[in-house]
């Protein structure tokens, strides 16, 4: 069936003459979202003159420190072993969040379109393991993989990802529930099964929602470091962790210089795949109907 | 339905994988090598050189670092299986830790040794003996990696010059009335700002040592003599806390209501900071900070009291559990960390005393502010104490109900016999709750 | 996620279930178990136990090291009741759940509004503002303890320019909005879920609205904000859960370091999971220290229970096979069958 109508998506790019107030409204807009970015803006900016200052000048209000400590950076990367606390921190959070995302999209789709007995009950509890503290289930959590072995290697991460995420459960199940009854009715009048419905319609349609899910995902597992603390050795362990215990003098004080520069590497990995999947969400969605 | 089959398939496959990863780890690595695991600070104070030099002696130990923090070390004694060293402060957990069976007795092993023997150890390690009811007596249960006097104070000379005040004397000890006046007079303040700070005292590293080395100093003591009980209330006790009131109240450095943001370190290097308390390991934080080098003094202890004492409060250092599998490769580390080449080094870095007397000929004395720390501290060692602690509570659980206490005394505005009894209130239920569960 | 509007020929009725093959109902539940399976797995063995461990340590007073405990009963939970920490702490942690999470998704769908807009550089925008959501929490408590610094932070700097009074910002009363500024600056995690969700309301139905004379605010309020209600309702849920269990902003902005960061916090920042975690590791309370989880697992259980009742008035959910069949069964609850 073609669509009837062929409407360009909120956000995506309007061909439209420009009314007199318009400019106006655009210019004042561009404004507002400069000052919100600014003030955004400030305490990150504030870390990076941190990562340049030298340790005297921690204390110091000056924006700019008088050279440019680059070393921080140097000390940030040899301090700890960054380079391979990177690569296991990636592996983890893409197998994680990856796993999550469709986990959480098949279980959310199951909440959200079908029906049977006992459902709304598993959804209260779905909701409800949101409310767990994380300190609830660490310690006996970690009781049941050293138990099957699996402490310092890295299945439990495969686990956590293929049981899904109550989060982003919810998030699909909503996302999905408010799709309308027609296209999954004639997809079934047509002899698809569920799986084939939700994967060929509904999937496609919650693109915008995949993406957020990755991304959230990612972030989180990029910045979880209570599991890899107790599941991973230190020498395999992630740079959240390497992160936050690893800048310390031989006294154990922290160099909050190598902290900050740390910081700012830290957080790139995670920017760019914002930057790159953002694209996600420009791009909206004009679906093609039912066929 | 080609969609569940996919799904199945996953299913299947991670358990598939999750069963053979269980059954590879199960098989070891082999009948010849074992794996030593470590809870401790790597690469800072456990560096790879020790460790390389370790692995050349007994190449067929391989070491695991884990990640330094209660909650996994919790986890893994519930799990059944701890970490073969674990770190921790000697000064304060000792009988903790040997009342309730989890530390290995070492005097079998360091009656066999050649390498740590009694002669050679420093004085601080009695903090790691406990014979069942006194710290510093009695079988050795750990050592410290290195350690430091703790009450001592290093003095930031352009603070005073700027305020045209005489620095303390680096022998003759000042009384904690003299300091806080000496602090009054050198702080820098205009409204909530700062400029510099007059004292930071020597609380940094533990609440609870502090205050029990004024309490010992002026004859007193926080608990009773079985140790199941405290009392705050005592006088010695109540005047330490009313001490830090009036240091509070005088607004000469930071407090556990007020903290410094960037650290105490950042401020007595930016020249912000005229008094810290910290003992000779801060000499090595000193060696990175050329700018201060020319203007430090390192000054003796303060006396609280009418005994002069200057305890080292933490001793940190490594046990090994009872329940370890690999008791005899831990003690060969042992040897090889405390009594061999990695000890020689830390002594050489200046960022703590050696546990091994012997090695006091290393410590660094090129620069002059090196030589007179050191003057400074051998002349220290003599008025070393031992701080005793209880077996039936968590020193944690002492620091915390102090630091709590103080939190709100300072905002509510109590006064020192109101915060004696909320410290007394939360302690003595845990002295008893602990004395039971050890019982 | 924009649907086509479906010409008349293909509306269905809404009680379409009943014409279908027979079994449909059984298989329908089938898949849904089949669905729902790895996370149910999940649950059971990584969750459902876990749970009764904690359970099972509430009644006991285990210290977390030691081989002995004892059963206590339910002394633990009277003891809650007994706690001035633990009820000044509820306190607290009620006050920043109000403030911040009707905070966090104004402003965060706010933002999304604006950065729905087509404006050139649209893209930097929104990662600025999610940036923020991603720096690592160490280094943002760090940031803005350096900042809000009494001595060496910018503000006092320029009060002092200004000649302002300095105040001490990281102590009681002040320190409490520091934490809810360091909260609020990672609104940028709301603003992504409500920016999937503003990418999903059709444009023409925005359009058609403006064409029919509405001005931009009328668009939102009577066409985006409803459609956007399920998301909404989300942020709210979630919002509610994590700022009951907030505790690391406030656990970093105390102390800098120290074994007893936990009880350092300032009266204001003393939030409930800060004195559970205090419970835990600073005193060892292990068994009291897992009552006060559970009991604040039920305090959630049932405020979000509440906050579900209540908001089947306000969010409209376009139609899904639930709705359909409350319509069909002739219910108009909350939930309104397309149009």
């Amino acid at each position: 069936m073609s669509r009837a109508v062929e409407a360009p998506v909120v956000g995506g790019l309007k061909h439209r003459p420009a009314r007199p107030g318009a400019i106006a409204g655009r210019t004042g807009l561009y404004v507002l979202l400069v000052i919100v970015a600014l003030i955004f803006l400030v305490p990150l900016l504030w870390l990076l003159s941190l990562s340049l200052k030298s340790e005297g000048e921690l204390s110091t209000p000056s924006w700019l420190p008088k050279t440019l400590q680059w070393s921080n950076f140097k000390d940030a990367v040899t301090l700890i072993p960054f380079g391979k606390y990177v690569t296991i921190s990636v592996f983890l959070a893409i197998v994680q969040s990856g796993l999550a995302t469709l986990s959480s999209a098949l279980t959310g789709f199951g909440f959200a379109r079908l029906r049977a007995r006992g459902k709304r009950a598993l959804f209260l509890v779905v909701v409800a393991t949101l409310m767990l503290p994380q300190i609830v289930t660490v310690i006996p959590t970690y009781l049941i993989f050293a138990r099957v072995h699996l402490v310092y290697t890295y299945w439990p991460w495969v686990l956590w990802g293929l049981a899904g995420s109550a989060f982003l459960i919810f998030l699909f199940r909503q996302t999905f529930a408010s799709i309308p009854m027609d296209l999954e009715d004639a997809a079934i009048i047509d002899g698809c099964g569920y799986f084939r419905i939700f994967w060929r319609i509904f999937l496609p349609m919650a693109k915008a929602v995949l993406v957020a899910g990755f991304v959230l995902s990612f972030t989180a597992a990029w910045g979880d470091f209570i599991t890899p603390s107790l599941f991973l050795d230190s020498d395999h362990t992630t740079l959240a962790v390497g992160l936050s215990g690893g800048y310390t003098t031989a006294a154990g004080t922290p160099i909050y210089t190598a902290l900050a520069a740390g910081s700012v590497l830290y957080v790139l990995p995670v920017l760019i795949l914002f930057i790159v999947a953002q694209r996600g969400f420009i791009n909206g969605f004009v679906t093609s109907g039912l066929k | 339905m080609s969609g569940r089959f996919s799904r199945r398939r996953l299913l299947a496959g991670a358990a598939t994988a999750a069963g053979v990863a269980a059954v590879s780890s199960a098989c070891g690595s082999g009948a010849d090598s074992t794996t030593l695991t470590i809870m401790g600070n790597h690469p800072s104070e456990i560096t790879d050189s020790d460790v390389a030099g370790f692995s050349k002696k007994y190449p067929n130990v391989k070491i695991k670092f884990v990640t330094n923090s209660v909650q996994l070390l919790t986890a893994m004694f519930a799990a059944g299986d701890p970490p073969d060293i674990i770190r921790d402060q000697g000064v304060q957990n000792t009988p903790y830790l040997v009342k309730r069976d989890l530390a290995e007795d070492l005097a079998p092993y360091f009656a066999k040794s050649t390498v740590l023997t009694d002669d050679k150890i420093a004085a601080v390690d009695d903090v790691w003996r406990y014979d069942g009811s006194v710290q510093g007596k009695g079988p050795r249960y750990g050592l410290a990696k290195d350690y430091s006097q703790d009450a001592m104070l290093w003095c930031n000379l352009r603070v005073f010059e700027k305020a045209k005040v005489e620095p303390p004397d680096p022998t003759t000890p000042m009384s904690y009335e003299e300091m806080l006046d000496v602090a009054k007079r050198i702080t820098r303040r205009k409204g909530a700002q700062y400029s510099a700070y007059g004292l930071y005292p020597p609380f940094d590293v533990s609440l609870s040592a502090g205050v029990i080395n004024m309490v010992t100093s002026a004859g007193g003591s926080v608990f009773n003599s079985d140790y199941t009980k405290v009392d705050f209330s005592a006088p010695e006790a109540k005047s330490a806390l009313q001490w830090y009131l009036d240091y509070a109240d005088a607004q000469v450095g930071p407090t556990v209501a007020r903290p410094l943001a960037a650290g105490a370190a950042a401020a007595f290097f930016a020249d912000q900071l005229g008094m810290v308390g910290y003992g000779y390991w801060f000499g090595g934080e000193v060696a990175s900070n050329p700018q201060v080098q020319d203007h430090v003094r390192f000054v003796t202890a303060p006396q609280f009291g009418s005994t002069r004492t200057s305890p080292c409060f933490a001793a940190v250092g490594h046990w090994i559990p009872k329940t370890s599998k690999h008791k005899q490769e831990a003690w060969n580390f042992f040897e090889w960390y405390f009594g061999e080449q990695p000890a020689i080094d830390r002594a050489k870095s200046g960022w703590g005393l050696p546990g091994i007397t012997a090695m006091n000929a290393d410590l660094p004395e090129t620069k002059p502010y090196q030589k007179q720390a050191l003057d400074v501290q051998n002349a220290e060692f003599s008025h070393m104490s031992v701080l005793k602690y209880s077996p039936y509570v968590a020193f944690t659980a002492l620091d915390a109900s102090l630091s709590q206490a103080f939190v709100k005394g300072l905002e509510s505005g109590l006064s020192a016999g109101k915060l004696a009894d909320l410290v007394n209130d939360t302690l003595n239920p845990l002295l008893e709750q602990g004395k039971e569960l050890v019982a | 996620m924009t649907t086509a509007e479906a010409p008349a020929a293909i509306r269905l009725p809404a009680d379409v279930q009943t014409t279908a093959p027979r079994g449909w109902k059984r298989y329908r539940a089938r898949t849904f178990y089949a669905f729902v399976s790895p996370w149910l797995a999940g649950f059971i063995l990584l969750t459902l136990f876990p749970l009764g461990y904690a359970l099972w340590l509430s009644f006991t007073n285990f210290d977390g090291m030691t081989g002995h405990y004892r059963y206590v009963g339910l002394q633990n939970y009277a003891d809650i009741f007994r706690d001035p920490d633990a009820l000044h702490s509820l306190g607290r942690t009620a006050l920043y759940t109000v403030i911040t999470v009707p905070a966090a998704i104004i402003i965060g769908t706010a933002l999304a509004v604006l950065v729905n807009r087509p404006v050139r550089g649209r893209a930097a925008f929104r990662a600025i503002f999610y940036l923020p959501a991603v720096v690592p929490i160490v280094a943002s408590a760090l940031c803005f303890k350096m900042l809000f610094d009494s001595d060496f932070g910018l503000l006092n700097h320029i009060f002092n320019q200004l000649h302002l009074q300095t105040i001490q910002w990281l102590a009681d009363p002040l320190v409490f909005w520091v934490m809810i500024a360091m909260t609020l600056w990672g609104v940028g995690g709301t603003m992504i879920i409500s920016l999937a969700g503003l990418q999903g309301i059709p444009g023409e139905l925005i359009e058609a609205a403006k064409v029919d004379g509405a001005n931009a605010w009328r668009a939102f309020t009577r066409i985006s904000l409803p459609l956007l209600s399920p998301i909404i309702l989300f942020e709210v849920i979630t919002g509610v859960i994590a700022s009951i269990q907030a505790f690391i902003p406030a656990l970093l902005l105390s102390i800098q370091s120290g074994t007893v960061a936990a009880t350092s916090v300032p009266q204001s920042n003393y939030l409930f999971m800060i004195h559970a975690y205090a419970q835990y590791f600073d005193y060892g309370r292990f068994g009291y220290a897992s009552a006060l989880l559970w009991a604040l697992f039920i305090l959630i259980l049932v405020l979000t229970a509440v906050i579900f009742k209540v908001s089947g008035r306000a969010v409209f959910y376009e139609s899904g096979p639930d709705e359909a069949a409350q319509a069909a069964a002739g219910h108009a609850t909350g939930g309104k069958a397309e149009r």
